[in-house]
């Protein structure tokens, strides 16, 4: 299902979230499941706060990586993603 | 008559050997002359820069044709049917007694030693050439102290002390071992075939078995018939191929990965393809010296 634009997504509770040199480690405590994330990944997923709106996500990406255009396409995947392993609702 | 036979104050059908696995000290006393003199197999003398907090009394007595294992605050008494039976539960006992005092530190299959940074851990599934890698950088001057476990906490790690235990098929790579491997004590492991209990000491190696922060991770892949070469390897593959490797803390302690990767971060992570020995010895001298 694509990303609603208007949607704010949440990171679900219990993620234990370990910054990489080359990318992100995620614990997620109550499954004890460990995710290996990118860097971009990791991004989307602190910014997934239930205050940010996925287009919003999208021109943060965008700012940070200086792209010309936000990656709304790459960020709603992303968010698929993240979705999928149960570390946003 | 056997080593660590005592003929003054105790029953004089009874042997004893002290052992010390990092912070507890073992007495064991048993009937069985042939227990103590098998004893050498596990038995280690390394120096171990922990202090004691644990003296802690085993026994392994013959009674009525079974073996009668007990000792240790809170263990019930096993009871085994043979002697290598025996031999193994005592073992696990050592083990579990000796591991009592690091509840908080994750477990990491890996051999270890000593470089520049501090410690270095050499990882790899199964078959990888841990141990053959080890006793061969051993053999070459480096300063090596274990072939089978780490303990880590807060970035500190520790060598579980146990002999390197080779494989009777690798004997032949590591031509410097000379005749020693005629001498030394082995076991007959299901899966693994004849393994010599190789004591670096024997070796004329220094042996001392402190903690250190990790200064090096290098994976073993193997790579038979080729040479062998290095290549960098990032943090987070480093975490998901090592923690594959690992065990979490007996305590459950939350942070175990936090601390796990971070460890991780601040330490170089090298991927060796390990083919011929000879190779290898210059590339973890250029890596570790």
């Amino acid at each position: 299902m694509p990303e609603l634009t208007d949607a704010s997504p949440v990171r679900v509770e219990g993620l234990e979230i370990n910054i990489m040199h080359d990318g992100v480690v995620i614990y997620q405590h109550d499954r004890k499941k460990i995710h290996y994330l990118n860097h971009t990944a990791g991004l989307v997923l602190e910014l997934c706060d239930g205050r940010h709106k996925v287009e919003e996500l999208a021109a943060i990406v965008g700012k940070t990586y200086g792209l010309p255009q936000p990656p709304h396409d790459d960020v709603a995947n992303c968010l698929q993603d993240l979705r999928a392993r149960e570390l946003i609702r | 008559m056997p080593a660590g036979f005592t003929g003054q104050g105790v029953d004089p059908l009874t042997c004893a050997e002290t052992i010390r696995i990092l912070s507890t000290e073992f007495r064991i006393t048993s009937n069985i002359p042939e227990l103590i003199e098998r004893l050498a197999y596990l038995t280690q003398r390394a120096e171990q820069d922990l202090p004691v907090l644990e003296h802690c009394e085993i026994s392994v007595q013959r009674e009525d044709g079974e073996y009668r294992i007990s000792g240790g605050e809170g263990k019930k008494d096993d009871c085994e049917l043979s002697l290598p039976m025996a031999f193994e539960a005592m073992f696990a006992r050592l083990h579990d007694l000796g591991m009592r005092h690091f509840p908080d530190h994750i477990r990491i299959h890996a051999a270890s030693g000593f470089g520049r940074d501090g410690m270095v851990l050499l990882v790899g599934e199964k078959w990888s050439g841990k141990t053959t890698t080890a006793v061969h950088l051993l053999l070459e001057g480096f300063e090596i102290v274990g072939d089978e476990l780490v303990l880590l906490r807060h970035g500190q790690a520790v060598t579980f002390p146990r002999p390197f235990y080779l494989r009777h098929s690798a004997i032949d790579l590591l031509p410097k071992l000379g005749g020693m491997t005629d001498r030394a004590p082995f076991v007959h492991a299901e899966t693994a075939g004849k393994l010599i209990a190789i004591d670096p000491l024997k070796l004329g190696r220094h042996w001392k078995i402190r903690p250190a922060p990790v200064g090096t991770v290098v994976f073993l892949e193997p790579n038979h018939g080729g040479t062998s070469s290095l290549r960098a390897c990032s943090k987070v593959e480093m975490v998901r191929r090592v923690l594959a490797q690992s065990s979490p803390p007996s305590s459950g302690r939350e942070d175990w990965v936090a601390d796990f990767c971070s460890t991780i971060n601040e330490a170089d992570t090298v991927i060796a393809r390990m083919g011929d020995l000879a190779s290898a010895t210059d590339l973890f001298r250029r890596l570790l010296s």
